[in-house]
């Protein structure tokens, strides 16, 4: 009945009929040309979209430009850069483990999702090793990397990803990134390199290792930095963990998809600088979230020097993860190789 | 619920529909429906505090109705005090009471007395400065005769507490009951205005005053790293920062007080164009102006006319402090309020005060050069002021004003120039300016339908439709006068 009268009231009013009209017109014009013209303003720099694929670091693009080289490995390794600058896929080799390092840089659980989804059937890991952190933020920056990265196979794929880690952050300005990133990827880089007569420029790794600004790209996703090693002491105020529920939903989901296909898996909480995680008030909150599963915590398990033994508050630089490493695949083989997955 | 937030959009659609469709042709109808709205928007910002407005209201209701029925001149003038203590005092309690425990403790450790004094974890409720206003002019006029109390208690609970205005003004007074009262039709030209008022407001907001903010908020954050001239910089963004969130936000009021019908007072009117600090404070937050001008300023006026020009003068700068403290609790906002107060000496003393400052342009449609000179001191003046408005306090003023007066104040601050975000936010200054000097003498800045060409109308609206979207820096950020 309300909305009888709503509809008498509408049609009788022409002033009200043309007025919702225009307004409904406006909007559908701005919609439409909302992708073409934002494009034109980011590009003559009127607004400023986040990063692009020109300020690409290229780690991510690396990664996953080789990643189709490895099918039936030992241990995945995802996370975020706690897991790609801490799992060092040399050591595991040396110890007759084929490996993957599907670390990324803020990956979130979210992030995790979505990659496991997508590749855990073409690695078929024996084992998959999650380096965890308490999750408070919204997947933003990892998104943002996924989005400024070209990968040269299964771009369909890739771009059904990429929009669906965009629509989990609900940020405008993430959407406003993607749009723009598309239009560099798929309209102006293609453009540039036909008029220049130059290659449309995808990251590859070609050797075993391969230099990015200060880090070092090793052959299987591990990165190493190579200067600036040490790290100042520095102190942090207390601080209660917030939780982001979406992040703890998407780590569940996470357990459940390897769970599904009868992986065994272990979260692993990497080593950080003491005075880092002391700060922490509630981390036994996070703790008892993970109680139900293979759950290791190196914080306190190792002991490591924070001034020489990290390049940052954390990740440790490559003589902590020498240390690291050595303890965790010792640890592993002595509890967790039983388990690996036929 | 801030006006550029999703939430809103989908709360003012239904709110239109419901009030234009099945509601048009009930006054009453309409008034109940937006006190409920207005409630409901008051409570998702605030909802402990929803009580305290809707006791406000019925006390100064009834308290209206009592002075008006007062059966003697004695009994009127107390029980307009009353009104005005209970208002001014609660105000008073929530926006002051830690800052004086907070004073008074600092003053007896200087002294060498040491004080227990504690502070307690006092929530000001959001928007109280504008509706306590609104109630105070209601019992003051209702006293001065100058205005009778309503019967209606739905249209005087909605002038309270209407949604577009509540939080941060405009402050309208109690005429805008009549308003209420009346019947309203949908009126196409005055919707579509509103609407064009609202998009120039979300242009401010989003797209200037947000992308100064990042700037501004920066080089506060690190006063002693920053060279002179970036200082400089961030002092004049500053002042474009304050007017685009503070303008853009008035605009948005008012555009959708215009949608449903209704015509809420202006509260700027291109104050970047003053040509003196008189004629600055004419044209902005010229309701809360007007306001103290109206019951602070004319009643000490009158008090001090014996002393000339100086009881003038006292009166103004006594009016300016309290400008400046109702911004907050802090002795910077006191020293703001008392700058402005002595800006105005040189004024009443030549007599300029006196005499409405008019613009004059040449034939380009520019100012001429006497004036823009004004306007630039006027600008230059301003600018200073809000050192001490934008300051934590008063040492961190005085930081920022030893880096400005640094001999290294033109030594150009490559980092800061080359920070992308930065050089499209000068570009959109411009674009406001030129806009806003163009309609200087229309109500807003995109009062545009005089312009022949619709299609061009129409383009203009897309752009900026689009410019909004582009550059939403943040998700959500707050207006700045909501702290007051």
């Amino acid at each position: 009945m309300l909305l009888g009268i709503m509809f008498n009231s509408f049609i009788s009013s022409s002033k009200m009929t043309k007025f919702i009209r225009n307004i409904s017109l406006i909007s559908i014009v701005v919609l439409i040309l909302y992708a073409p013209i934002y494009c034109a303003l980011a590009y003559l720099k009127l607004v400023c979209p986040k990063p692009t694929v020109l300020e690409s670091p290229c780690l991510t693009e690396l990664k996953f430009n080789e990643i189709n080289n490895y099918h039936n490995i030992d241990i995945l390794f995802v996370g975020p850069s706690l897991a790609y600058r801490s799992f060092d896929v040399r050591r595991f080799r040396e110890n007759g483990f084929e490996v993957f390092n599907m670390g990324t840089t803020s990956q979130t659980p979210v992030q995790n999702y979505i990659l496991l989804k997508h590749f855990l059937d073409q690695l078929q890991p024996r084992f998959v090793v999650i380096a965890v952190q308490p999750p408070q933020s919204k997947p933003i920056e990892s998104t943002l990397d996924f989005i400024c990265s070209d990968f040269e196979d299964n771009k369909v794929q890739w771009e059904c990803m990429k929009l669906h880690m965009v629509i989990l952050c609900k940020s405008w300005n993430i959407i406003n990134s993607y749009i723009y990133n598309c239009f560099l990827h798929y309209i102006y880089l293609p453009i540039r390199s036909y008029i220049k007569h130059i290659p449309l420029n995808v990251n590859h790794i070609d050797g075993e290792e391969t230099i990015i600004g200060i880090d070092k790209y090793i052959r299987g996703g591990y990165v190493e930095r190579q200067e600036n090693l040490t790290c100042s002491l520095m102190e942090y105020n207390s601080k209660k963990i917030l939780f982001n529920s979406m992040q703890i939903k998407y780590l569940m989901r996470s357990i459940d998809l390897v769970q599904s296909r009868n992986i065994p898996f272990l979260l692993v909480e990497v080593p950080i600088q003491t005075a880092r995680y002391q700060a922490w008030q509630n981390h036994e909150e996070w703790e008892q979230l993970l109680t139900d599963y293979p759950y290791v915590n190196y914080n306190g398990r190792i002991s490591l020097n924070d001034t020489t033994e990290f390049y940052d508050s954390n990740h440790m630089n490559k003589y902590g993860v020498a240390k690291f490493d050595s303890l965790f695949i010792a640890d592993f083989k002595e509890y967790f190789m039983n388990s690996f997955a036929d | 619920m801030i006006f550029n937030s999703l939430t809103f959009l989908l709360f003012f659609i239904v709110v239109f529909l419901i009030y234009w469709f099945p509601l048009k042709n009930t006054t009453r109808g309409q008034n109940i429906f937006l006190l409920l709205a207005s409630y409901f928007f008051y409570g998702y910002a605030d909802w402990k505090m929803l009580p305290l407005l809707i006791i406000a209201t019925l006390i100064f209701y009834y308290l209206g109705k009592a002075i008006a029925g007062a059966k003697s001149e004695r009994q009127g003038y107390w029980l307009t005090f009353a009104g005005v203590a209970l208002g001014v005092g609660t105000l008073l309690y929530f926006k002051y009471f830690n800052f004086f425990i907070d004073s008074f403790a600092s003053l007896f450790n200087a002294v060498g007395l040491h004080a227990n004094l504690h502070t307690f974890n006092i929530i000001m409720p959001l928007g109280i400065s504008f509706f306590t206003f609104r109630l105070l002019s209601n019992v003051i006029d209702i006293y001065r005769g100058k205005g009778q109390p309503t019967d209606d208690i739905v249209a005087f609970g909605t002038y309270v507490a209407f949604f577009p205005c509540i939080l941060s003004g405009p402050i309208d007074r109690p005429a805008f009951i009549k308003q209420l009262q009346a019947k309203r039709e949908f009126n196409y030209d005055q919707a579509v205005d509103g609407c064009r008022q609202i998009l120039w407001g979300l242009f401010k907001k989003v797209v200037i005053a947000d992308n100064c903010a990042t700037f501004v908020d920066k080089v506060w954050g690190d006063i002693g790293g920053q060279s002179g001239s970036t200082l400089l910089l961030a002092a004049v963004l500053y002042l474009f920062q304050i007017y685009a969130d503070f303008s853009g936000y008035s605009d948005m009021a008012i555009g959708v007080g215009k949608l449903i019908g209704f015509k809420i007072a202006d509260n700027f009117k291109f104050p970047l164009f003053a040509l003196n600090i008189a004629d600055y404070w004419r044209r902005w937050h010229i309701t809360l102006t007007s306001w103290l001008t109206d019951y602070v300023f004319m009643p000490l006026n009158i008090k001090f006319r014996d002393w000339g020009n100086w009881g003038m003068i006292l009166s103004i700068v006594i009016t300016f402090v309290l400008i400046g403290m109702w911004h907050g609790a802090n002795w910077t906002f006191a020293l703001f309020g008392l700058y402005h107060g002595l800006l105005y000496i040189p004024l009443i003393l030549s007599g300029a005060f006196f005499k409405k400052a008019k613009l004059k342009t040449n034939k380009f449609g520019l100012p001429v050069a006497k004036d823009f000179g004004r306007m630039v001191l006027t600008f230059a003046l301003v600018v200073v002021g809000l050192i001490l408005f934008r300051a934590d306090s008063i040492g961190q003023a005085g930081e920022f004003v030893r880096g400005l007066i640094d001999l290294n104040t033109f030594r150009a601050s490559y980092r800061i120039f080359k920070s992308s975000s930065l050089r499209p936010t000068n570009l959109y200054i411009l674009i406001m300016l030129i806009v806003e000097w163009l309609n200087r003498d229309k109500q807003h800045g995109l009062d545009i339908k005089n312009l022949k060409s619709a299609w061009f109308r129409y383009a203009i609206y897309v752009m900026i439709a689009i410019l909004i979207l582009a550059d939403a820096p943040r998700d959500n950020v707050q207006f700045l006068y909501f702290q007051f």
